[in-house]
Protein backbone atom coordinates (compact mmCIF):
# COMPACT_ATOMS: atom_id res chain seq x y z
CA UNK A 1 0.00 0.00 0.00
CA UNK A 2 0.99 3.29 -0.73
CA UNK A 3 0.81 6.38 1.27
CA UNK A 4 1.94 8.41 4.13
CA UNK A 5 2.85 8.02 7.40
CA UNK A 6 1.96 11.08 9.51
CA UNK A 7 0.64 11.66 13.14
CA UNK A 8 -3.33 11.09 14.33
CA UNK A 9 -3.50 14.92 14.49
CA UNK A 10 -1.77 15.44 11.47
CA UNK A 11 -4.34 13.06 9.95
CA UNK A 12 -7.12 14.37 11.22
CA UNK A 13 -6.34 18.08 9.99
CA UNK A 14 -6.06 16.89 6.45
CA UNK A 15 -9.09 14.66 6.90
CA UNK A 16 -10.89 18.17 7.70
CA UNK A 17 -9.15 20.42 5.29
CA UNK A 18 -10.12 17.65 2.26
CA UNK A 19 -13.76 18.10 3.73
CA UNK A 20 -13.72 22.01 3.44
CA UNK A 21 -12.00 22.16 0.17
CA UNK A 22 -15.41 20.92 -0.86
CA UNK A 23 -17.68 22.50 1.26
CA UNK A 24 -16.03 25.95 0.55
CA UNK A 25 -17.51 25.42 -3.14
CA UNK A 26 -20.74 24.27 -2.77
CA UNK A 27 -19.91 20.61 -3.48
CA UNK A 28 -21.61 17.86 -1.53
CA UNK A 29 -18.48 16.13 0.11
CA UNK A 30 -17.64 13.48 -1.74
CA UNK A 31 -14.43 12.62 -1.20
CA UNK A 32 -12.62 11.42 2.25
CA UNK A 33 -9.39 10.80 3.70
CA UNK A 34 -9.31 8.10 6.06
CA UNK A 35 -6.04 7.77 8.51
CA UNK A 36 -5.79 4.05 9.24
CA UNK A 37 -4.23 3.34 12.63
CA UNK A 38 -0.80 1.20 12.23
CA UNK A 39 -1.19 -1.58 14.54
CA UNK A 40 2.28 -2.89 14.09
CA UNK A 41 5.52 -3.11 12.83
CA UNK A 42 7.97 0.04 13.22
CA UNK A 43 5.47 2.53 12.27
CA UNK A 44 2.81 1.62 15.40
CA UNK A 45 0.74 4.10 16.54
CA UNK A 46 0.91 6.59 13.53
CA UNK A 47 -1.67 6.83 11.08
CA UNK A 48 -1.22 5.75 7.52
CA UNK A 49 -3.02 7.88 4.96
CA UNK A 50 -3.27 5.97 1.50
CA UNK A 51 -1.98 7.74 -1.36
CA UNK A 52 -1.67 5.86 -4.89
CA UNK A 53 -0.24 7.13 -7.94
CA UNK A 54 -3.78 6.96 -9.54
CA UNK A 55 -5.60 9.37 -6.95
CA UNK A 56 -4.00 11.82 -9.53
CA UNK A 57 -5.79 10.91 -12.63
CA UNK A 58 -8.93 9.80 -11.08
CA UNK A 59 -12.00 11.87 -12.55
CA UNK A 60 -13.39 13.99 -9.69
CA UNK A 61 -16.21 16.58 -9.78
CA UNK A 62 -17.39 18.49 -13.40
CA UNK A 63 -14.06 16.32 -14.66
CA UNK A 64 -11.57 17.95 -11.94
CA UNK A 65 -8.37 16.27 -11.12
CA UNK A 66 -6.84 16.63 -7.65
CA UNK A 67 -4.03 18.60 -9.31
CA UNK A 68 -6.85 21.35 -10.77
CA UNK A 69 -7.07 22.16 -6.92
CA UNK A 70 -4.68 24.34 -5.24
CA UNK A 71 -5.50 22.92 -1.66
CA UNK A 72 -4.05 19.60 -2.74
CA UNK A 73 -0.44 21.63 -3.50
CA UNK A 74 -0.66 22.69 0.01
CA UNK A 75 -1.95 19.49 1.46
CA UNK A 76 0.73 16.94 -0.33
CA UNK A 77 3.65 19.69 0.65
CA UNK A 78 2.45 19.11 4.55
CA UNK A 79 3.30 15.57 4.14
CA UNK A 80 6.33 16.32 2.50
CA UNK A 81 6.34 15.73 -1.45
CA UNK A 82 4.87 12.78 -3.24
CA UNK A 83 8.29 11.79 -2.66
CA UNK A 84 7.94 11.07 1.07
CA UNK A 85 5.54 8.05 0.25
CA UNK A 86 5.98 4.88 1.72
CA UNK A 87 5.00 0.98 0.84
CA UNK A 88 3.85 -0.29 3.96
CA UNK A 89 2.41 -4.05 4.09
CA UNK A 90 -1.87 -4.07 4.73
CA UNK A 91 -0.46 -6.14 7.57
CA UNK A 92 0.18 -3.05 9.82
CA UNK A 93 -3.00 -1.54 9.66
CA UNK A 94 -4.94 -5.13 9.78
CA UNK A 95 -6.38 -6.40 13.15
CA UNK A 96 -7.93 -9.97 13.13
CA UNK A 97 -9.98 -9.39 16.39
CA UNK A 98 -11.69 -6.68 14.03
CA UNK A 99 -12.08 -9.43 11.33
CA UNK A 100 -14.99 -11.10 11.45
CA UNK A 101 -15.46 -14.71 9.53
CA UNK A 102 -18.38 -14.09 7.40
CA UNK B 1 -46.42 23.23 -25.97
CA UNK B 2 -49.37 25.70 -25.48
CA UNK B 3 -50.71 25.64 -29.32
CA UNK B 4 -50.41 21.88 -29.16
CA UNK B 5 -52.51 21.48 -25.63
CA UNK B 6 -55.09 23.82 -27.41
CA UNK B 7 -55.05 21.86 -30.41
CA UNK B 8 -55.77 18.90 -28.23
CA UNK B 9 -52.55 17.05 -28.52
CA UNK B 10 -50.79 15.87 -25.15
CA UNK B 11 -47.57 16.49 -24.95
CA UNK B 12 -47.01 13.13 -24.86
CA UNK B 13 -48.32 12.63 -28.42
CA UNK B 14 -45.59 15.73 -28.82
CA UNK B 15 -42.69 13.42 -28.32
CA UNK B 16 -42.54 14.77 -24.94
CA UNK B 17 -43.01 12.58 -22.29
CA UNK B 18 -42.06 13.73 -18.94
CA UNK B 19 -39.47 12.97 -16.81
CA UNK B 20 -40.19 11.45 -13.25
CA UNK B 21 -39.40 14.76 -10.61
CA UNK B 22 -37.36 12.52 -8.22
CA UNK B 23 -35.74 11.24 -11.22
CA UNK B 24 -35.17 14.68 -12.66
CA UNK B 25 -33.54 16.09 -9.41
CA UNK B 26 -31.33 12.81 -9.42
CA UNK B 27 -30.50 13.37 -12.76
CA UNK B 28 -29.79 17.13 -12.06
CA UNK B 29 -27.56 16.39 -9.28
CA UNK B 30 -25.46 13.87 -11.69
CA UNK B 31 -25.28 16.11 -14.19
CA UNK B 32 -23.73 18.96 -11.85
CA UNK B 33 -21.19 16.47 -10.89
CA UNK B 34 -19.95 15.10 -14.06
CA UNK B 35 -19.76 19.38 -15.73
CA UNK B 36 -19.52 19.89 -19.10
CA UNK B 37 -19.95 15.70 -19.95
CA UNK B 38 -23.34 15.32 -20.68
CA UNK B 39 -25.42 12.34 -19.22
CA UNK B 40 -25.96 11.05 -22.64
CA UNK B 41 -21.86 10.89 -23.18
CA UNK B 42 -21.07 9.74 -19.78
CA UNK B 43 -23.73 6.32 -20.87
CA UNK B 44 -22.99 6.43 -24.78
CA UNK B 45 -24.56 2.63 -24.59
CA UNK B 46 -27.90 4.28 -23.64
CA UNK B 47 -30.64 5.38 -25.85
CA UNK B 48 -31.97 8.44 -23.65
CA UNK B 49 -30.40 7.54 -20.46
CA UNK B 50 -33.02 10.22 -19.10
CA UNK B 51 -36.21 7.97 -19.95
CA UNK B 52 -34.05 5.19 -18.66
CA UNK B 53 -33.71 6.75 -15.53
CA UNK B 54 -37.28 8.10 -15.31
CA UNK B 55 -39.25 4.37 -15.70
CA UNK B 56 -37.12 3.13 -13.29
CA UNK B 57 -38.71 5.47 -10.92
CA UNK B 58 -41.74 5.06 -12.43
CA UNK B 59 -41.97 0.90 -12.26
CA UNK B 60 -40.53 1.79 -8.18
CA UNK B 61 -43.78 4.37 -7.81
CA UNK B 62 -46.22 2.31 -9.68
CA UNK B 63 -45.19 -1.07 -7.89
CA UNK B 64 -45.58 0.33 -4.28
CA UNK B 65 -41.80 0.02 -3.48
CA UNK B 66 -40.39 3.53 -3.40
CA UNK B 67 -41.27 4.63 -0.25
CA UNK B 68 -38.85 1.06 0.88
CA UNK B 69 -35.52 2.48 -0.74
CA UNK B 70 -33.70 4.23 1.45
CA UNK B 71 -30.25 5.04 -0.54
CA UNK B 72 -29.68 4.22 -4.38
CA UNK B 73 -26.01 4.18 -5.42
CA UNK B 74 -25.24 4.08 -9.20
CA UNK B 75 -21.68 3.68 -9.56
CA UNK B 76 -21.29 3.82 -13.51
CA UNK B 77 -20.73 6.77 -14.80
CA UNK B 78 -16.53 6.79 -14.55
CA UNK B 79 -16.24 9.83 -12.31
CA UNK B 80 -16.08 9.87 -8.72
CA UNK B 81 -18.63 12.64 -7.58
CA UNK B 82 -21.58 11.08 -9.94
CA UNK B 83 -20.91 7.83 -8.82
CA UNK B 84 -21.77 8.91 -5.06
CA UNK B 85 -24.85 10.55 -5.62
CA UNK B 86 -27.47 9.00 -3.78
CA UNK B 87 -30.46 8.28 -5.98
CA UNK B 88 -33.30 9.07 -3.31
CA UNK B 89 -31.89 11.47 -1.49
CA UNK B 90 -29.22 13.13 -3.62
CA UNK B 91 -27.25 13.23 -1.17
CA UNK B 92 -23.32 12.03 -1.77
CA UNK B 93 -21.73 9.13 -0.17
CA UNK B 94 -18.40 9.32 0.61
CA UNK B 95 -15.26 7.63 -1.75
CA UNK B 96 -11.07 7.86 -0.02
CA UNK B 97 -9.52 10.37 -1.69
CA UNK B 98 -5.98 8.23 -2.20
CA UNK B 99 -7.16 6.26 -5.68
CA UNK B 100 -8.06 3.13 -3.85
CA UNK B 101 -11.32 2.89 -5.42
CA UNK B 102 -10.80 2.81 -10.06
CA UNK B 103 -13.84 4.42 -11.21
CA UNK B 104 -14.77 2.94 -14.74
CA UNK B 105 -17.44 3.07 -17.38
CA UNK B 106 -20.55 0.55 -15.96
CA UNK B 107 -18.85 -0.36 -12.43
CA UNK B 108 -16.24 0.65 -9.58
CA UNK B 109 -13.70 -1.87 -7.83
CA UNK B 110 -11.91 -1.17 -4.33
CA UNK B 111 -8.16 -2.69 -4.41
CA UNK B 112 -8.47 -4.88 -1.93
CA UNK B 113 -6.81 -3.29 1.06
CA UNK B 114 -8.00 0.49 1.47
CA UNK B 115 -10.99 0.87 -1.35
CA UNK B 116 -14.24 1.44 0.17
CA UNK B 117 -17.67 3.64 -0.09
CA UNK B 118 -18.84 5.33 2.74
CA UNK B 119 -23.09 5.75 2.69
CA UNK B 120 -22.07 7.82 5.99
CA UNK B 121 -25.47 6.54 6.98
CA UNK B 122 -26.45 3.38 8.62
CA UNK B 123 -30.09 1.36 8.83
CA UNK B 124 -31.49 2.80 11.99
CA UNK B 125 -31.11 6.19 11.48
CA UNK B 126 -33.62 5.36 7.83
CA UNK B 127 -35.97 3.68 9.92
CA UNK B 128 -34.55 0.12 9.61
CA UNK B 129 -34.71 -2.21 12.28
CA UNK B 130 -33.79 -5.90 13.45
CA UNK B 131 -36.60 -7.04 11.82
CA UNK B 132 -37.04 -4.46 8.91
CA UNK B 133 -34.34 -3.80 6.48
CA UNK B 134 -32.38 -4.66 2.91
CA UNK B 135 -29.48 -4.40 1.31
CA UNK B 136 -28.87 -5.52 -2.25
CA UNK B 137 -25.62 -5.78 -4.92
CA UNK B 138 -25.22 -5.54 -8.85
CA UNK B 139 -22.17 -7.89 -9.39
CA UNK B 140 -20.98 -7.37 -12.95
CA UNK B 141 -18.05 -9.46 -12.55
CA UNK B 142 -16.82 -11.70 -9.74
CA UNK B 143 -13.57 -11.97 -8.27
CA UNK B 144 -13.52 -15.22 -5.94
CA UNK B 145 -11.32 -16.65 -3.46
CA UNK B 146 -11.50 -13.89 -0.84
CA UNK B 147 -14.34 -12.50 1.65
CA UNK B 148 -16.82 -9.56 -0.38
CA UNK B 149 -18.52 -8.58 2.29
CA UNK B 150 -20.80 -5.06 2.73
CA UNK B 151 -21.93 -2.87 5.47
CA UNK B 152 -21.15 -3.18 8.86
CA UNK B 153 -20.41 -4.88 12.37
CA UNK B 154 -20.99 -4.00 15.29
CA UNK B 155 -18.59 -4.98 18.34
CA UNK B 156 -20.28 -8.23 19.31
CA UNK B 157 -20.31 -9.24 15.71
CA UNK B 158 -23.28 -8.31 15.50
CA UNK B 159 -24.18 -7.44 11.60
CA UNK B 160 -25.85 -5.74 8.92
CA UNK B 161 -23.75 -7.71 5.46
CA UNK B 162 -23.99 -8.89 2.60
CA UNK B 163 -21.49 -10.06 0.24
CA UNK B 164 -19.96 -13.60 -0.13
CA UNK B 165 -17.39 -15.72 1.36
CA UNK B 166 -14.04 -16.79 0.37
CA UNK B 167 -15.92 -20.33 -0.35
CA UNK B 168 -18.32 -18.41 -2.40
CA UNK B 169 -21.44 -18.75 -0.19
CA UNK B 170 -23.59 -15.82 -1.06
CA UNK B 171 -24.78 -14.63 2.38
CA UNK B 172 -27.07 -12.14 4.67
CA UNK B 173 -27.16 -11.12 7.64
CA UNK B 174 -29.40 -8.27 9.67
CA UNK B 175 -28.64 -8.41 12.54
CA UNK B 176 -27.83 -11.39 13.75
CA UNK B 177 -24.11 -12.27 15.52
CA UNK B 178 -24.97 -16.00 15.29
CA UNK B 179 -23.27 -17.12 12.71
CA UNK B 180 -25.67 -20.68 12.72
CA UNK B 181 -28.31 -18.04 11.59
CA UNK B 182 -26.82 -17.20 8.44
CA UNK B 183 -28.42 -17.75 5.07
CA UNK B 184 -26.37 -18.48 2.30
CA UNK B 185 -26.74 -19.39 -1.74
CA UNK B 186 -23.63 -20.87 -3.05
CA UNK B 187 -22.71 -18.89 -6.25
CA UNK B 188 -19.99 -17.82 -8.71
CA UNK B 189 -22.01 -15.73 -11.07
CA UNK B 190 -21.98 -12.18 -11.82
CA UNK B 191 -25.93 -10.78 -11.11
CA UNK B 192 -27.82 -9.11 -8.45
CA UNK B 193 -27.84 -10.48 -4.76
CA UNK B 194 -30.51 -8.84 -2.70
CA UNK B 195 -31.77 -9.75 1.25
CA UNK B 196 -34.28 -8.89 2.99
CA UNK B 197 -35.86 -9.03 6.15
CA UNK B 198 -39.27 -8.16 7.40
CA UNK B 199 -39.71 -9.28 10.57
CA UNK B 200 -37.34 -10.62 13.23
CA UNK B 201 -38.19 -13.95 12.26
CA UNK B 202 -38.19 -14.27 8.31
CA UNK B 203 -34.88 -13.16 6.19
CA UNK B 204 -34.28 -14.66 2.88
CA UNK B 205 -31.44 -14.04 0.45
CA UNK B 206 -32.35 -14.17 -3.28
CA UNK B 207 -29.78 -14.44 -6.33
CA UNK B 208 -31.03 -13.29 -9.38
CA UNK B 209 -29.41 -14.77 -12.73
CA UNK B 210 -30.46 -15.63 -16.35
CA UNK B 211 -33.99 -14.18 -15.58
CA UNK B 212 -34.40 -16.93 -12.69
CA UNK B 213 -33.96 -16.69 -8.46
CA UNK B 214 -32.63 -18.57 -6.03
CA UNK B 215 -33.56 -18.34 -2.91
CA UNK B 216 -32.64 -19.07 0.62
CA UNK B 217 -34.69 -17.98 3.85
CA UNK B 218 -34.87 -18.35 7.70
CA UNK B 219 -37.15 -17.83 10.14
CA UNK B 220 -35.54 -18.37 13.61
CA UNK B 221 -36.33 -15.46 15.58
CA UNK B 222 -33.35 -13.33 16.30
CA UNK B 223 -33.69 -10.07 18.75
CA UNK B 224 -29.87 -9.33 18.16
CA UNK B 225 -29.16 -5.54 18.46
CA UNK B 226 -28.27 -3.32 15.54
CA UNK B 227 -25.43 -1.60 14.74
CA UNK B 228 -26.06 1.68 14.07
CA UNK B 229 -22.76 2.85 12.22
CA UNK B 230 -22.55 4.02 8.96
CA UNK B 231 -23.02 1.29 5.93
CA UNK B 232 -20.26 0.45 3.51
CA UNK B 233 -19.66 -0.78 0.53
CA UNK B 234 -16.64 -2.62 -1.64
CA UNK B 235 -15.45 -3.64 2.34
CA UNK B 236 -17.25 -3.38 5.59
CA UNK B 237 -17.80 -0.84 8.67
CA UNK B 238 -15.86 -2.65 11.37
CA UNK B 239 -17.58 -1.33 14.27
CA UNK B 240 -16.40 2.20 13.21
CA UNK B 241 -12.87 1.25 13.86
CA UNK B 242 -11.93 1.12 10.25
CA UNK B 243 -13.00 -1.50 7.36
CA UNK B 244 -13.00 -5.08 6.53
CA UNK B 245 -13.40 -7.62 4.08
CA UNK B 246 -11.93 -4.77 1.17
CA UNK B 247 -12.30 -6.71 -2.11
CA UNK B 248 -11.67 -6.35 -5.30
CA UNK B 249 -14.91 -7.03 -6.96
CA UNK B 250 -16.94 -4.82 -9.16
CA UNK B 251 -20.13 -3.73 -8.33
CA UNK B 252 -22.43 -1.92 -10.64
CA UNK B 253 -25.11 -0.59 -8.24
CA UNK B 254 -25.38 -0.88 -4.73
CA UNK B 255 -27.91 0.33 -1.73
CA UNK B 256 -30.44 -0.68 1.55
CA UNK B 257 -33.72 -0.06 2.60
CA UNK B 258 -36.41 -1.24 4.38
CA UNK B 259 -37.95 -4.56 4.60
CA UNK B 260 -38.85 -5.71 1.21
CA UNK B 261 -41.58 -8.88 1.09
CA UNK B 262 -39.98 -11.78 -1.80
CA UNK B 263 -42.79 -10.53 -4.56
CA UNK B 264 -41.26 -6.84 -4.05
CA UNK B 265 -37.57 -7.76 -3.89
CA UNK B 266 -37.71 -10.03 -7.59
CA UNK B 267 -39.32 -6.96 -8.96
CA UNK B 268 -37.24 -4.45 -7.96
CA UNK B 269 -34.42 -7.24 -8.77
CA UNK B 270 -35.64 -7.12 -12.15
CA UNK B 271 -35.84 -3.29 -12.04
CA UNK B 272 -32.59 -3.08 -11.11
CA UNK B 273 -31.05 -5.12 -13.89
CA UNK B 274 -33.43 -3.69 -16.73
CA UNK B 275 -31.64 0.14 -15.26
CA UNK B 276 -28.21 -1.42 -15.30
CA UNK B 277 -28.27 -3.54 -18.49
CA UNK B 278 -29.92 -0.27 -20.52
CA UNK B 279 -27.84 2.47 -19.34
CA UNK B 280 -24.76 0.68 -19.46
CA UNK B 281 -24.86 -1.78 -22.33
CA UNK B 282 -23.11 -4.23 -19.94
CA UNK B 283 -25.26 -7.61 -19.80
CA UNK B 284 -26.11 -9.54 -16.70
CA UNK B 285 -26.26 -13.18 -17.00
Amino acid sequence: MIGYITTPEVSAQISAAVREAQISRGIAPYLAIHGFPVTSGEHIGSHFLPFEDSALTTPLHANTRLTDYPEFTTLIAMLGGLEARIDLSPDAIYNASHDPPV
Amino acid sequence: MRLGMRMGLKSRQLGGSRLDPDAKLYIATVQAALGATTIEAALPAATNPKKIISDFYKAEKDAGRYSLHKRIYLPIYNNLAANAVDAITRDSGTFPISGAVTVAPGYVQGNGTTGYFNSNIGLPAVGGSNGNGSMWQIIPQRVLGISRYEGINGPLLERVSIGASSVNFNQFILPSNNSSLTIAISETSAGILIGSTTSTSSRFIKFLKSEVFTTQANTTIDTSAIPSGNLFFLARNNNDLGINNAHTEQRGGYGFGLGLTEAQAEGYALNLKSLYESLTGIALP
